[in-house]
């Protein structure tokens, strides 16, 4: 190249011209960028400053304790348990990708998450100062491992949460129910009542009913955070306290509540305990259940939930309330109520059975020839004949209206979700149903309680509630509110009436003298050797489609030497399992030996071990019902 | 040597001077943005520290610069060109790879960005190049040349890919080319053809991707096949009129009309190429750059954060290290990309005032030693280290006040980073050895 020729700069053409246009386009530039920055920080500096602002403040919700369930003698049925959640913040991890994979490979292993996973959730978030949830309810160990390695793993956190823990399990999963979080139709369902879209919520149970109770009112706490999501300091100030939900006092006695679950033993039934003078509920026993307490483990919730929904056990159904079942020789006390009320009958005089009954060119069969027997006698040994011809004598008419004075057509209104309603059949019905009129033979089968009279176990547990009190009282199962920090009573609930019904003390007389004799010398004889407590009842075996054994019904109240305040209305049902006396009474002994402190659970099981297994054998054998 | 010193003092006020006051404005600020930044994350050495360390030994290379006759530095100039070159080489071939690009060379904890030297060597030889063959300054094949050695490291830079050094590069090419006389008609079409050719991909994708309905226009640019063709046509056109223009009459109108013709028929011929270079995440960001709600938490969110910050910071700003953003670290890059909008929100419109009134004196003042340098090869440096600021001066910015899409170009003397600090004082080193040899002919 040849030596650089010393130009002057100013020979050039046009230097000088070129140098002074590109000296005024750097001023050009300049100029517009002091325009722009005046613009935005001058003339558009309120807006701005407000983004700036709204970038930081950021709510969290403060969700407070759920309210706990006691039962009335306060033991506690629902509590909380604090479990702890396992979350990381991805930009507290090194920097350096080895380093990081290290730590990760390291929480994978001392946490028990596998590795891919938390590669997947922290992938696209690495600066990220959100929490991000790696793990759900981890062991109390390896909370204390992560407390004493604090600065090993500064970049996980730990954030606690409320577990449910129901105490009594599957003996009372139709009791209280269980929590989750709040589904899309719920959050529709419940619009003006402030669930967030991860709320908790009762999904059935006594948990569902009195939501609005037991899950108190969420706080705010009010931080200011950058828009990575750190936050950086509180405003304490703005923050809204939590309120705990209430706690509630159930009149349930847990101790009769597992033992009769525990006496059904898994089998498909159910125990209801009540007192009639208030209409308390002391035992709501549905089998089989399911554990609820198995749903707060995630790794096994999904599990569970699918074996329980597709068990052919239905371990959901709450047969209390949402099963309808026929009651056999149960609605006989009906038949007998209608009759006696409208004095249509001499409860002492005694009719002819002759084991069967003829209507027209039918013939309605017992299963044994009674011969001469009164009203008394006909309820003791349980009389289909006699009870065909008084119901046939009646007209289906008073049945109907007597059925509905007991409330059998309508549901009993607990304070439990999901009830629905027993069923009486009527002509209309069965005439739009069947497109066949009102026939004698349904009036016939309906006074035995066969045919289409389907009730569910609470609506039959009204018939014997109404003859041990002489009237109905409403079933509740929560009767006080209580203020979980102060423990004062907020809401004491007083026994209301389900309606107006009262029977005739004539008839209630002749009725508890009938049904007393069931439990000595009738259907229900084998409670004479089951237990000391005096009590009056009636068994019902009931012929269904489902099986060839019938369900076994009992329906009693007792102990009857005592005055109505401290007496129990007891019903027991097991489905297709055999005549009412070989398993309903037996049960039902056994309750009010646990009723009355005679035995305790483990002997009360013992007993109805050797019993039913005894049954089981002798099935063939029967005695009439 | 003692009465050099003196001399020194007296005449180096403005340069040295604007650039200090600028330095010092830098540690301020980059020790702000770090003063908010967690505990876990602040790394061994703080970032105000390292700045000024490289300071100083900026300072140290601006003195022993500044006493080197810069004669020394253009006497070989292919070697000097080579140099720059190989920078780039080096740094595709060891580089680390950085946010999709392999710009920075790591050795230990210091970080090097050699492209930020490779300007200056670059601009050294192409003015040597630019004053030994100012004889055919005007002719096209001049510039043809000149092209040619610009492609190399334009080439390169695109392999790393580094957009916005090589948009300095281009802005450093220009800026000389015109200055030092080259044709301006020539120059228009060439700018006006490059321009062209980058926008069209550029706004097709905008089109494709913000109109719900594709129009006819959109999917003939998309077609390479249909453009080319009507390329060929324009410059089938053009090249009729130039004939009417040059062999039948003289009119201005048809002169405009071919030039128009043929600078539209290139840029459709260039086009397809250029696609080529750009990859998928260059069209992204020029699409958030347009529309910044397309991605508001992703790549539209730091021109977000910028404009809030700059526009919270009002009159008088928030006050030292207390900027809203700041403390929510809501601005990326604070230090870097973003150090403007840091001091326009800590310092208001009279910090940025203020730093704007610096730029003005120092681009004034290199401008004035290119005037009065004694040859022409030393005004072409004089004005190429100019061109170099000014160009990173009005890219950086206009990036963070949302005039042009985000492309990671260095605030001189503010932003943080060795490479570029260094750069720029050798820089100021060099105009400085210009500024006192103009009347010594040692």
């Amino acid at each position: 190249m040849s030596s650089s020729v010393n130009l002057k700069p100013r020979q050039t053409t046009g230097f000088g011209k070129r140098l002074s246009l590109f000296l005024y386009i750097s001023y050009f530039i300049f100029f517009i960028i002091l325009i722009r920055f005046f613009d935005l920080q001058i003339r558009k500096a309120e807006h701005y400053l407000l983004l700036s602002e709204g970038n930081t403040e950021q709510r969290y919700p403060l969700i407070p304790p759920r309210g706990l369930i006691y039962d009335r003698n306060g033991v506690l049925l629902a509590k909380n348990k604090p479990s702890y959640h396992l979350n990381i913040i991805p930009a507290y991890l090194p920097k350096n990708k080895k380093d990081r994979e290290k730590t990760l490979k390291l929480v994978s292993e001392k946490f028990d998450i596998p590795y891919n996973f938390l590669l997947n959730k922290i992938s696209g978030n690495l600066r990220s100062y959100r929490s991000i949830l790696i793990k759900e309810s981890i062991p109390k160990s390896k909370l204390l491992f992560l407390e004493e390695h604090r600065q090993d793993f500064s970049f996980l956190n730990a954030i606690e949460y409320s577990a449910r823990i129901y105490s009594l399990a599957e003996a009372s999963s139709h009791l209280l129910g269980y929590i989750g979080i709040i589904s899309l139709s719920e959050i529709e369902q419940y619009k003006d009542k402030n669930y967030r879209g991860d709320s908790i919520i009762g999904k059935n149970g006594i948990e569902k009913q009195y939501d609005y109770l037991l899950r108190g009112v969420e706080g705010e706490t009010v931080k200011i955070v950058n828009s990575l999501g750190k936050p950086i300091r509180n405003l304490n100030e703005k923050g809204i306290p939590s309120v705990t939900g209430k706690n509630l006092v159930l009149s349930i006695d847990s101790r009769i509540q597992d033992s009769a679950y525990a006496l059904l033993d898994g089998r498909k039934g159910i125990i209801i305990v009540t007192k009639p003078a208030t209409g308390e509920v002391i035992a709501f026993v549905s089998s089989p259940g399911f554990d609820a307490n198995l749903f707060i483990h995630p790794d096994t919730r999904q599990e569970v939930f699918s074996k329980l929904l597709n068990s052919e056990e239905k371990p959901f159904l709450n047969r209390i309330i949402q099963g309808r079942y026929p009651t056999g020789s149960i609605f006989k006390i009906v038949t007998a109520m209608a009759a006696l009320e409208d004095e249509k009958i001499n409860p002492y005089e005694k009719v002819f059975c002759k084991g069967y009954f003829e209507l027209g060119n039918r013939v309605f069969k017992d299963l044994k020839q009674h011969g001469l027997i009164d009203l008394f006698e006909a309820i003791e040994k349980s009389s289909n004949t006699f009870f065909y011809t008084l119901g046939y004598k009646l007209g289906y008419a008073a049945l109907l209206e007597y059925s509905n004075h007991l409330g059998l057509n309508s549901m009993t209104g607990i304070d439990i979700p999901g009830e629905i309603a027993s069923f009486i059949p009527t002509p209309e019905w069965k005439e739009s149903r069947f497109k066949e009129q009102w026939y004698d033979g349904d009036t016939v089968n309906a006074s035995i309680g066969q045919g289409f009279i389907n009730l569910t176990p609470l609506g039959a547990h009204n018939i014997i509630s109404s003859v041990a009190a002489g009237k109905i009282y409403k079933y509740r199962l929560l009767w006080k509110v209580k203020n979980p920090y102060t423990q004062i009573t907020e809401e004491n609930y007083q026994p209301e009436l389900f309606n107006s019904f009262v029977l005739k003390q004539k008839t209630l007389t002749v009725l508890r003298e009938a049904l007393k004799r069931v439990p000595v010398s009738g259907t229900a004889v084998y409670h004479k050797y089951l237990s000391e407590v005096q009590i009056a009842g009636k068994t019902g075996s009931a012929q269904n489609v489902y099986s060839k054994k019938t369900h076994s019904w009992f329906v009693s109240y007792g102990p009857i030497d005592k005055p109505l305040e401290e007496q129990y209305a007891v019903t027991v049902m097991v489905e297709s399992s055999g005549h009412g006396g070989s398993f309903a009474v037996p049960i039902s002994s056994m309750i009010y030996n646990l009723l009355e402190n005679k035995i305790n659970k483990e002997q009360a099981l013992k007993r109805i071990n050797e019993i039913f297994r005894y049954q089981d054998e002798k099935y063939e054998n029967s005695v009439q019902d | 040597m003692k009465t050099q010193f003196k001399i020194n003092i007296k005449l180096d006020f403005w340069t040295i001077g604007i650039a200090l006051a600028l330095s010092l404005i830098s540690i301020l600020f980059i020790y702000s943005s770090s003063f908010h930044v967690p505990l876990a994350q602040k790394p061994f050495i703080e970032k105000f520290v390292k700045q000024i360390i490289f300071l100083v030994i900026g300072l140290i290379v601006y003195f022993a610069i500044a006493n080197i006759n810069y004669q020394n530095l253009i006497a070989k100039p292919i070697f000097v060109y080579g140099l720059g070159v190989f920078f780039l080489l080096l740094t595709l071939l060891i580089g680390t790879k950085v946010n999709n690009s392999k710009s920075w060379i790591k050795i230990g904890f210091i970080s090097l960005q050699l492209s930020e030297f490779s300007k200056i060597l670059f601009l050294l030889s192409f003015s040597v190049f630019l004053n030994n063959y100012h004889h055919i300054i005007k002719k096209l094949s001049f510039l043809m040349i000149s092209f040619f050695l610009l492609a190399p490291y334009l080439g390169l830079l695109f392999l790393q890919p580094d957009i916005g050094t090589s948009i300095i590069f281009l802005i450093i090419f220009f800026a000389m080319l015109f200055v030092s006389g080259s044709n301006a008609l020539y120059l228009g079409i060439i700018l006006g053809t490059g321009i062209i050719a980058i926008f069209i991909p550029f706004f097709t994708y905008y089109f494709v991707k913000m109109t719900p309905t594709e129009s006819s226009v959109i999917s003939f640019f998309n077609n390479p096949g249909l453009v080319t063709l009507l390329g060929f046509i324009f410059l089938a056109a053009s090249g009729i009129f130039y004939f009417i223009h040059r062999y039948i009459a003289l009119s201005k109108k048809v002169f405009y009309l071919f030039l128009i013709l043929l600078t539209v028929g290139a840029g459709f011929l260039f086009t397809n190429a250029v696609k080529l270079l750009f990859k998928d995440y260059h069209y992204e960001r020029f699409l958030v750059f347009l529309n910044p709600d397309t991605d508001r938490y992703g790549k539209g969110y730091n021109i977000q954060q910028s404009l809030i910050s700059i526009g919270s910071g009002q009159l008088a700003g928030q006050g030292f290290t207390k900027g809203n953003q700041n403390r929510g670290n809501f601005l990326p890059s604070e230090d870097t990309d973003f150090i403007i909008s840091l001091i326009g929100e800590e310092w208001g419109f009279i910090g940025i005032a203020l730093i704007i009134f610096l730029y003005i004196l120092l681009i004034y003042r290199c401008l004035y030693i290119a005037y009065s340098a004694r040859d022409f090869v030393s005004s072409l440096i004089a004005l190429g280290i100019t061109s170099m600021y000014m160009g990173h001066i009005m890219i950086n910015i206009f990036s963070a006040i949302g005039f042009f899409p985000v492309v990671g170009v260095p605030l001189p003397f503010i932003s943080y980073g060795g490479s570029s600090l260094l750069t720029n004082y050798i820089g100021l080193g060099v105009l400085f050895s210009i500024k006192i040899r103009r009347f010594s002919y040692e």
